[in-house]
């Protein structure tokens, strides 16, 4: 929170500080150059009105003449940075005395129209991937935007040595029960959302072996769930050919899900309770304290190194972060190979069903059979997943926040070139008499 | 209860093409007609001018409903729950409420409110759409004296609300089904059925109809009969040979065809063969449209014509723009168009009843639909029942259809007219069954215990 120098960057975290992450872009300490002053706004309580009044001085300082306005570099989820556009920007008539930048790493479905509204009037977006950046253009276009905001894409970069290495990890996992030869299975998601219970779904049909394989025609079949019994009940006969004779999943008692704790917002399934209805299963939720590792690490680094294998069904907009944060802790990935998320240490899984959300943007639905089959090919062969670790951890360098800091620089030093000039409320001259 | 004792309905307007008005009006119409009880309706929602009610009172409420900005509160409810409740000199009056959650739980605190609760019996047709529902729900419930689901899926969800909040499941009442007028829908005679084919669509018989009838809502998913179709009618599938499943070819990001499918969804065997494409096939929605975003009176309608103009079938789909929400068209021309259908397709995620599943069963047009929620205890003689591909688990349980194996039904019901007129059949027994005059006796049953 300290700032001086020429050229005025100020930066702010909109949301809950505990639930800061970071897979939220942001640039890295030294990337910006010149002045910098970074503030939290947690944007309820007291604490937020303390925080409002504090951000809102600090631009004020930094408005040093009318012809420079500051560059504010906006982090955090999505929908506090919308807030944060209201209630800071907006409610202290601040917009038009900075020059906005928000930082975007997962663009969600649908997006929410304070969102839309804040991209509209942003001045640049920053997006960590190409999916994500396009995803922004077309809510954008949709919403008849125009001339929108620069949008940029600045690949993820993480500070790899802070992360937790696989290496130190391995000792902690007898601390968790976890036994060698057990394959540990991490969901990093970080927030609870359709994504994060599909793959304790998938999970939970797996390990206990709930799918069947018919023995006829070799068709694989999902148990359904039955809402009004709180089950997931095993088919009796193939859809495909009719018949009967199934092979019951194999069981696998050896394998482990780590969840780290999500974040649970209403209109979200909470990961206990998911548990609790569908019957507990061989799943850990761990909360941020109570990952063993490294202190310094983050907690979502600690469980991602400490699997053997990251499982992210969820459609790609939701996804690449989360396999951009996998490989960064050379933990290779199960994904929807939609939009192009893909590449060694990467296992694609196709996409199963379509649907379109409130915005008409097509939503790719992974297939949960896929999913199962790739960890069974896991599982079963002993060589395959040492081979997609080395190929993970070959593409770890590419995600050194080292390489990202060149774009970060030339991201700010563009922007502050940028005519920043504050508009004039005009006066109204005095009529004379 | 006496003959003349009181009965009070809150419920949507009973002039409305809505769901809950159709429910509302033919339950309060038996109960003033044929169980001679003294009706008051205290419809929500602006009504249509004009409609006259068959005798019993009506009394309208605020045009928005509870869905104004008093949150869980409505005035209008309160003064007219005071002015019909309190015209009743001695003895309880019986309030049915019908309609959402939300629509309960504010005609109970209003009831509270004002000091009546005391004075009634209240009892709530209880919608369940999906599961598991919130503990809290089952406190809400607790609230009423009778609890009365639509059906065995949903008292099992209430019972298993119950169950988790230690409450007693003693008060909720054996199920009682929606009904269907069985002299309004019903099968058209051929010649009718092919004069209408004609005048609608311009088709003959030899044009495969494909229809879908519900609101462009979250949970009924046209969006998902668009994607259906597109694969039905352009053959974008591969067909294994080893399993017989189809597999759907995948999307571009844009929504627009993608690459086809290169392995089996079902066995993972490579190449499977092409599907073929069907110049004999049209699909109608009969729904409402509402492609301005900022103009959307459901927040989760999807834009219809540009999704189908994406998927490239634009010219394959018939749409009824006339059609809004609560206003459609006469009740003897949906039937008419829903007899002219072929196969009827509602792959909804969640569903309370689905009137429109029934009533086009009953105009003997076989159906698919997903295997979740309520219709599938009803539906099944006259429908092919999909599995869900996947659960999707919000604040409940949604079940995304299987759309390789929706194809596939579609294929074989395509194939035969045989089985379509099988499943046509059954539907029109299943409806008989379900007659509104039958299910009618039912509440009257239970509204004199």
């Amino acid at each position: 929170m300290t700032g001086g120098g020429a050229e005025p960057v100020l930066q702010v975290f909109a949301g809950d500080v505990s639930a800061q992450h970071d897979l939220d872009p942001s640039p890295p300490p030294d990337a910006t150059g010149g002045a910098r002053w970074r503030d939290a706004w947690p944007g309820e309580g007291d604490a937020g009105d303390a925080a409002t009044l504090r951000v809102a001085r600090a631009i004020l300082a930094h408005v040093r003449d009318r012809r420079r306005r500051p560059l504010l570099l906006l982090t955090g989820p999505l929908d506090a940075q919308a807030r944060f556009g209201r209630e800071v920007l907006d409610r202290r008539a601040l917009r038009a005395r900075v020059h906005l930048a928000l930082c975007v790493g997962e663009v969600t479905h649908p997006l929410p129209a304070p969102a839309r509204d804040l991209f509209g009037r942003a001045d640049a977006v920053v997006t960590t991937t190409v999916q994500a950046r396009d995803t922004v253009a077309r809510h954008l276009a949709d919403a008849g935007v125009a001339p929108g905001p620069e949008l940029c894409q600045i690949d993820h970069g993480f500070p790899l040595r802070a992360l937790a290495g696989r290496g130190q990890m391995h000792g902690h996992r007898t601390e968790l029960g976890i036994e060698a030869g057990d394959l540990v299975i991490a969901a990093p998601f970080r927030r609870a959302s359709q994504w994060s219970a599909l793959a304790f779904q998938i999970f939970k049909v797996w390990s206990e072996g709930l799918h069947r394989d018919c023995r006829r025609c070799r068709a694989r079949m999902m148990p359904a769930l039955r809402v009004d019994k709180g089950l997931l009940e095993p088919v009796s006969a193939c859809p495909h050919c009719g018949g009967r004779d199934l092979e019951p999943g194999v069981r696998r008692p050896r394998a482990v899900l780590v969840q780290h704790e999500l974040c649970v917002r209403p209109g979200t399934p909470d990961p206990h309770v998911l548990g609790e209805w569908l019957g507990h299963t061989n799943a850990r939720v761990l909360r941020g304290d109570d990952v063993p590792g490294p202190p310094a690490a983050p907690a979502w680094s600690r469980v991602l190194a400490l699997a053997d294998v990251a499982l992210v069904p969820a459609d790609n907009a939701y996804a690449n972060p989360l396999v951009a944060a996998s490989l960064a802790c050379a933990t290779p990935c199960v994904t929807t190979g939609a939009g192009g998320v893909g590449g060694p240490g990467v296992e694609t899984i196709r996409p199963r069903s379509y649907g379109w959300d409130l915005r008409n943007h097509l939503v790719a639905y992974p297939d949960p059979v896929a999913a199962t089959r790739t960890l069974d090919a896991l599982a079963d062969d002993p060589a395959r997943l040492p081979a997609l670790r080395a190929h993970a951890a070959a593409r770890r360098p590419e995600l050194d926040e080292a390489r990202t800091r060149g774009g970060w620089r030339r991201f700010v030093e563009a922007q502050l070139a940028r005519p920043r000039i504050v508009p004039r409320t005009p006066l109204a001259r005095p009529r004379r008499r | 209860m006496s003959p003349r004792e009181h009965v009070v309905v809150v419920c949507d307007h009973p002039s409305l093409h809505r769901g809950f008005s159709v429910v509302g009006e033919r339950i309060a119409r038996h109960l003033h007609r044929d169980a001679g009880l003294r009706v008051s309706f205290l419809g929500r929602y602006e009504p249509e001018p004009a409609w006259r009610s068959p005798g019993y009172t009506v009394h309208d409420l605020h045009p928005k409903g509870c869905y104004t900005e008093a949150g869980d509160r409505d005035p209008s409810l309160a003064a007219a729950l005071r002015e019909h409740v309190c015209a009743t000199a001695a003895g309880r009056v019986t309030v049915l409420c019908i309609g959402t959650f939300k629509d309960l739980l504010t005609s109970h605190n209003e009831l509270d409110a004002s000091g009546l609760r005391s004075r009634v019996r209240l009892i709530g047709y209880m919608p369940v759409d999906s599961g598991p529902l919130p503990v809290q729900f089952a406190a809400f419930a607790q609230g009423y004296d009778v609890v009365v689901p639509y059906s065995r899926y949903a008292r099992a969800v209430l019972e298993d609300s119950f169950r988790r909040a230690r409450y007693d499941p003693s008060r909720l009442h054996s199920p009682i089904a929606h009904g269907v007028d069985t002299r309004v829908f019903a099968p058209p005679a051929p010649q009718r059925r092919r004069a209408a084919r004609r005048r609608l669509f311009g088709i003959g018989d030899d044009v495969l109809l494909v229809g879908y009838f519900g609101r462009n809502s979250g949970h009924k998913r046209p969006d998902l009969v668009l994607r259906l179709f597109q694969l039905f009618a352009t053959g974008a599938y591969g067909v294994c040979a080893r399993c017989g499943a189809t597999t759907g070819d995948a999307l571009a990001p844009d929504g627009r065809p993608g690459p086809a499918a290169a392995r089996c969804g079902a066995c993972d065997a490579p190449g499977p063969a092409r599907g073929a494409a069907r110049d004999d096939v049209l699909l109608y929605l009969h729904t409402d449209l509402q492609p301005d975003e900022a103009r959307r009176v459901a927040p989760d309608a999807r834009d219809l014509e540009r999704i189908a103009d994406r998927l490239g079938i634009a010219s394959r789909v018939r749409f009824a723009p006339g059609i809004e929400i609560g206003r459609g068209v006469d009740v003897g021309e949906l039937a008419l168009r829903m007899g002219a259908c072929d196969v009827h397709v509602l792959p909804y995620v969640c569903a309370g009843w689905e009137l429109t599943v029934l009533e086009t069963g009953a105009c003997a047009v076989p159906n698919v639909i997903t295997d979740a929620a309520t219709p599938p205890g009803y539906a099944a003689p006259f429908s092919r029942v999909i599995p869900a591909a996947m659960n999707l688990l919000e604040t409940d349980a949604r079940a995304l259809i299987d759309i390789d194996l929706a194809l596939r039904a579609l294929l074989e019901l395509a194939a035969s007219p045989a089985e379509r007129a099988r499943l046509g059949a059954a539907g029109v027994a299943a409806a008989r069954d379900l007659d509104w005059e039958r299910v009618g006796e039912q509440w009257t049953e239970l509204l004199r215990s």
